[in-house]
């Protein structure tokens, strides 16, 4: 019978809180397999799937590989615990030339061999078989794997392929995440989503200045998020108006910091009013005027939250990579214009200062335009 | 309730049209190649449909049915016949399905020369003439510019052609004139000509190319042999059926619509005059359906999408977002930088009055200063 080996790494280290963490991944396991027939069994420190249709098969492992908390799935054969079906199992999957090794792993203690002997025993019987074979310990070509588990079952596999890691979803509070349909906000999405934290995402839309289609992009964004996060919901808040008083009332080069400063107030009532305790951007130190950390300096004021910027220390080619490995790369190059990118102004402030911004805001009736803005909040469930 | 005058895009499917659509797809669904009798008779429906489209358009030649304009664009270009070490002459502001294919032919080695256009879009034939040689094998230049609605002579651009070398085979994509302006392709002398369906009030993924008699394709598709061989593939009935009386219709409502629409001009220009730095494009040897003003100092994509929050709908030529290059056409038609992302095209159909034209005119004046306050430089 075929199962999924599913192993997780740091959830293992955890101590008396370990089952919580366990639990979370059993249920995200389950949220990602949801389109699936399966069992879902806890073995000690990994969890096995079976009973799931073999044309499945490969899509259940990209889902769970996409699962946060999982460091490696192995798909096997379970065959019973005895020397002959082990035996037969692993001709079977041996590749037939080349230099291999056999790896054996024993929880059984009852098992009449050890692993050495084991491994030994089945790489003789592999050698005999296929004269092509050649061992090689230290650097294989192929390894076979062999499990032989308490409960009289033994799982026989050849291949282990890295999952994406991190903690499971929901393990690590809510964050309100800044998604601007850019590279970066949704390569930040993910790294706080890796070290579980259950995501919420912001969108600033500027229709007429910007058009549909550029909030259809970031649906999609979300969308492909949603792979990882688990669960996805959007508030969208239009910022045109804000946008036109700024651009009407303030110095024009100080646009994009004090645009900053509106979107952190609107993120920190939409945070709270949803249960999340920090805000996530994806700024990086220094990539534009408003990433300095004076522009920094002057958009954290307004937020009481803990901001987290997972990529303030990543270079633009570093995100880049993460994007394409996440999938997000190809829809956030989708030319439409950002909230951002429209107002531009030539020479935007590099290093601006907060009582300067204050000063200039006076113009305006901030509290106002904050609640004109989340009073016709659009929330997209994904 | 929508103001529509994006009718350069697409159109609204006519009423009878869609019967005749309904008819041929639900009760005379016969695939005209089949040996019964009910094929037959819908064989003999889609040549009848083939000749009400040459009638309509003063044709003597043949007419394969593709699946639209790009298609009929693309069968015309990558099928004429190449010449080795043959170049090709194309106006510049062809639109993308000719432009593409037009490249496609360059990416295999054949030399493609653009010729230069005038301000308002049409395209100058002392430069087109001037790249034609005696390696030319192929003349390119729309009817109708989809963008500016320049009218192109193209009676005098292909004498001039086939005077310098008549061997030379003379393509127009007719898509934004035909049903719209009068065409008499025997008169007109092009050797292909192609059209697409829901520009005219009918469905779309429907086409045709006209072909002179005489002149013979290599087939870009590979099948049952259906259209002499040219464009194989089970014919789309209904959507060649429907085209046929779409353009039968069409053609008979240019002249009211040349009168009606000229009216449409009027409204709009005398709207406008009272907005600074707002140039229309193409005054003279325009095609009635379409308006395309230049405004400087705006992004027209956004005054779009203000129109479009009063539910009032026009087009913007191509994309202009900062993160593209700037659109081709407005490179080049040598406008000002300040132009430059300003471009709004109004395209009319019969089915708009007076009453909308002019609720566009106000609203588009309103929006033009409305968003020049707004994005402006202080």
């Amino acid at each position: 019978m075929k199962a999924i080996i599913v192993r997780y790494s740091e959830i293992f280290l955890k101590g008396n809180n370990k089952s919580f963490f366990e639990s979370a991944l059993a249920e995200n396991i389950r949220m990602q397999l949801s389109n699936f027939s399966y069992s879902l069994k806890k073995m000690s420190s990994r969890f096995v799937v079976r009973d799931f249709a073999e044309t499945d098969s490969r899509a259940i492992m990209d889902a769970l590989k996409n699962t946060f908390g999982v460091y490696s799935v192995s798909i096997a054969d379970e065959v019973n615990s005895t020397f002959e079906e082990i035996e037969h199992k692993c001709l079977e999957v041996s590749p037939r030339a080349g230099t291999f090794k056999v790896t054996a792993n024993r929880a059984d203690k009852t098992f009449p061999m050890n692993s050495m002997e084991l491994a030994g025993e089945l790489g003789h019987s592999l050698l005999n078989a296929y004269p092509d074979l050649s061992v090689d310990l230290r650097n294989p070509e192929n390894v076979v794997y062999v499990d032989v588990r308490e409960n009289g079952k033994c799982f026989v596999y050849s291949h282990v392929e890295k999952a994406v890691n991190g903690m499971p979803v929901g393990t690590a509070g809510r964050g309100l995440a800044l998604l601007s349909g850019g590279i970066d906000s949704p390569v930040a999405i993910y790294m706080m989503a890796k070290r579980g934290m259950r995501i919420r995402a912001l969108h600033f839309e500027s229709f007429p200045f910007t058009s549909l289609q550029a909030k259809e992009k970031v649906l999609s964004l979300a969308g492909i998020l949603k792979k990882y996060t688990m669960k996805m919901s959007v508030d969208i808040v239009n910022f045109a108006e804000i946008q036109t008083q700024i651009h009407e009332k303030c110095d024009e080069n100080y646009m994009i910091a004090i645009m900053r400063r509106f979107m952190m107030r609107i993120a920190v009532i939409l945070a709270k009013k949803n249960s999340c305790g920090a805000v996530i951007t994806g700024e990086s130190l220094g990539q534009v005027a408003s990433q300095t950390l004076e522009s920094i300096t002057c958009s954290s004021a307004v937020c009481p939250l803990p901001v987290f910027r997972p990529l303030i220390g990543f270079d633009k080619d570093e995100i880049v990579i993460l994007s394409k490995q996440i999938g997000s790369y190809e829809t956030s190059i989708l030319p439409y214009e950002d909230c951002c990118t429209i107002f531009l102004p030539k020479s935007p402030v590099i290093h601006p200062r907060l009582s300067d911004i204050e000063k200039m805001e006076q113009a305006l009736d901030v509290d106002t335009l904050v609640q004109n803005a989340i009073s016709k909040l659009e929330t997209v469930e994904i | 309730m929508i103001y529509y005058f994006d009718n350069c895009a697409t159109t609204k499917t006519d009423d009878d049209v869609l019967q005749i659509l309904n008819r041929y797809q639900s009760e005379d669904y016969f695939n005209p190649s089949s040996l019964n009798k009910y094929s037959l008779a819908v064989n003999k429906k889609l040549s009848a449909a083939r000749d009400r489209i040459k009638k309509a358009l003063s044709f003597s030649g043949d007419v394969y049915f593709t699946s639209g304009g790009t298609e009929s664009d693309n069968l015309a270009v990558l099928g004429a016949k190449t010449v080795k070490g043959g170049n090709v002459v194309c106006n510049a502001v062809e639109h993308s399905a000719v432009y593409n294919a037009v490249c496609n032919l360059k990416n295999k080695g054949f030399e493609v020369r653009f010729a230069k256009v005038t301000s308002s879009g049409h395209c100058d034939f002392d430069s087109f003439l001037s790249l034609c040689d005696t390696n030319t094998f192929l003349a390119i230049c729309m009817h109708v510019n989809n963008e500016t609605g320049a009218v192109n002579d193209i009676k005098t651009l292909f004498e001039g052609v086939k005077a310098q070398n008549r061997g030379i085979l003379c393509f127009s994509d007719g898509v934004q004139a035909a049903g719209k302006i009068p065409v008499n392709l025997d008169f007109l002398g092009a050797d292909l000509y192609s059209l697409s369906s829901h520009k005219l009030h009918c469905t779309k993924g429907m086409g045709a190319l006209l072909v002179k008699k005489g002149v013979s394709l290599n087939p870009q598709t590979f099948g049952g042999g259906q259209e002499n061989g040219v464009r194989n593939g089970t014919e789309y009935v209904a959507g060649a059926i429907a085209m046929s009386y779409a353009l039968e219709k069409a053609v008979s409502l240019i002249a009211r619509n040349d009168e009606v629409f000229a009216q449409y001009k009027q409204c709009l220009v005398d709207k406008l005059k009272q907005i600074p730095n707002c140039e229309i494009l193409c005054e003279k040897a325009c095609s009635p359906a379409i308006f395309t003003i230049v405004c400087a100092d705006i992004k027209g994509e956004v005054l779009l999408h203000m129109l479009e929050q009063e539910d009032i709908i026009v087009g913007h030529g191509s994309s202009c977002s900062s993160k593209s290059k700037t659109p081709r056409i407005i490179n080049e038609l040598k406008l000002d930088k300040r132009y430059h992302e300003g471009l709004i095209r109004i395209s009319f159909s019969k089915y708009n009055t007076y009453k909308e034209v002019d609720f566009l005119a106000d609203r588009l004046c309103h929006n033009i200063l409305r968003l020049r306050n707004i994005m402006g430089a202080k």
